[in-house]
């Protein structure tokens, strides 16, 4: 005898969705097993039984119901309808945007850390009446500073600067 | 030639909403049986049917014709009625229901008896009553694939698309589940009302 027929040939053959040669194949083992003759006698007598559950017919009113959903659909606004998932990551979108424009209207709380604030250091006139501010080598090198430079006329009238320089040094 | 399925949903997509009514009128009542089979109450089988054509609706800008119309809308409709009964709508809508109906089988309670004896009529309901318990009581993919298959007469592949899975595993899926219904409804199988 053949092959008893494998579950997923069942109802295939039963709804006649076999290929000939498939269903062929099938009859000629059914010819000869009793047991599998009778398996497809009782699921084709299933099948009949279970179509008298009936279900019910649409009431009248489905349709006029229906509309009147579509009506109050259309009145809400956009996001209502949206999936629970969207609506939820619409809303995180917004929570961000909100935040990071508040953040960026907020001066920064946080920065470097402080400076210990000390009183400038005194320093004591060096002997000889010279103020270390700028000496005669700072002069020198306030000349290599462009922007000094650029203004030096300027800054030569300022007597502070050159003030305790001597008159050749002055001429530099 | 005839507008297809597809072709009213593309037409809807293009603002026609008179395509909207005939997908409404063509599904309508298979959408309510559906639903009627899972959730075995009227009132919220339209209501979520309601919810079914709402959602195609709401989804008709985004819709894209891979599979078929049908196999979209059932999936639908099945998400739907699974999360109904997960919410607990369904418990609700039982026990609040106060139509006149008989809602374990769907068939109106009549009191008059034009066409059989009350006897034939309690011999249906019971019947009806038992189909109902067993497809009920077979696991949930077991029994979507049963509905599917037998009452809305989906071909495989749209079957195994709506239930996940590849159309081998839906064979043996609803060989198992019409097995399952063969033992339990036997004393049925050799006698009808």
């Amino acid at each position: 005898m053949s092959e008893h027929l494998r579950e997923e040939e069942f109802i295939p053959y039963l709804d006649a969705r076999l290929s000939d040669t498939e269903r062929r194949r099938l009859d000629l083992h059914l010819a000869d097993c009793a047991a599998c003759r009778a398996r497809r006698d009782e699921l084709r007598a299933l099948l009949g039984v279970l179509g008298e559950w009936e279900a019910v017919e649409p009431s009248p009113g489905f349709d006029a119901a229906l509309q009147a959903r579509l009506e109050e659909e259309a009145q809400r606004p956009v996001w209502f309808g949206l999936r629970p998932a969207y609506a939820v990551a619409l809303a995180g979108a917004v929570v961000a945007v909100i935040g990071l424009l508040l953040w960026r209207s907020v001066p920064p709380t946080t920065g470097p850390p402080p400076v210990a604030q000390t009183p400038p250091e005194v320093v004591e006139p060096a002997p000889g009446g010279e103020t270390p501010g700028l000496q005669a080598g700072d002069e020198l090198a306030a000349l290599d500073n462009p922007v000094l430079l650029e203004n030096y006329e300027l800054l030569e009238e300022f007597d502070i600067l050159f003030e305790p320089a001597g008159k050749e040094e002055k001429k530099l | 030639m005839a507008t297809s399925d597809k072709d009213w949903m593309l037409r809807l997509q293009g603002g026609d909403t008179l395509a909207f009514n005939v997908l409404v009128e063509k599904y309508r009542a298979p959408v309510i049986h559906f639903l009627y089979r899972i959730v075995h109450e009227t009132a919220l089988a339209e209501e979520l049917a309601q919810e079914v054509f709402l959602r195609v609706y709401r989804a008709r800008t985004s819709y894209r014709p891979r599979a078929k119309f049908t196999t979209w809308l059932f999936r639908i409709a099945t998400n739907v009625a699974l999360n109904a009964l997960r919410d607990g709508r369904m418990r609700r809508a039982r026990e609040t229901s106060l139509e006149g109906r008989e809602e374990t089988t769907g068939a109106p309670v009549e009191v008059a008896d034009p066409e059989g004896s009350v006897e034939q009529k309690m011999l249906e309901a019971e019947r009806r009553a038992q189909i109902r318990q067993a497809v009920e009581a077979l696991p949930e993919k077991q029994r979507l694939a049963v509905l599917l298959h037998k009452y809305q007469e989906l071909d495989y592949a749209e079957i195994a698309e709506i239930l996940d899975c590849s159309e081998s595993a839906l064979k043996s899926l609803l060989f198992r589940a019409y097995e399952t219904l063969r033992v339990r409804l036997r004393p049925l199988l050799g006698a009808r009302a």
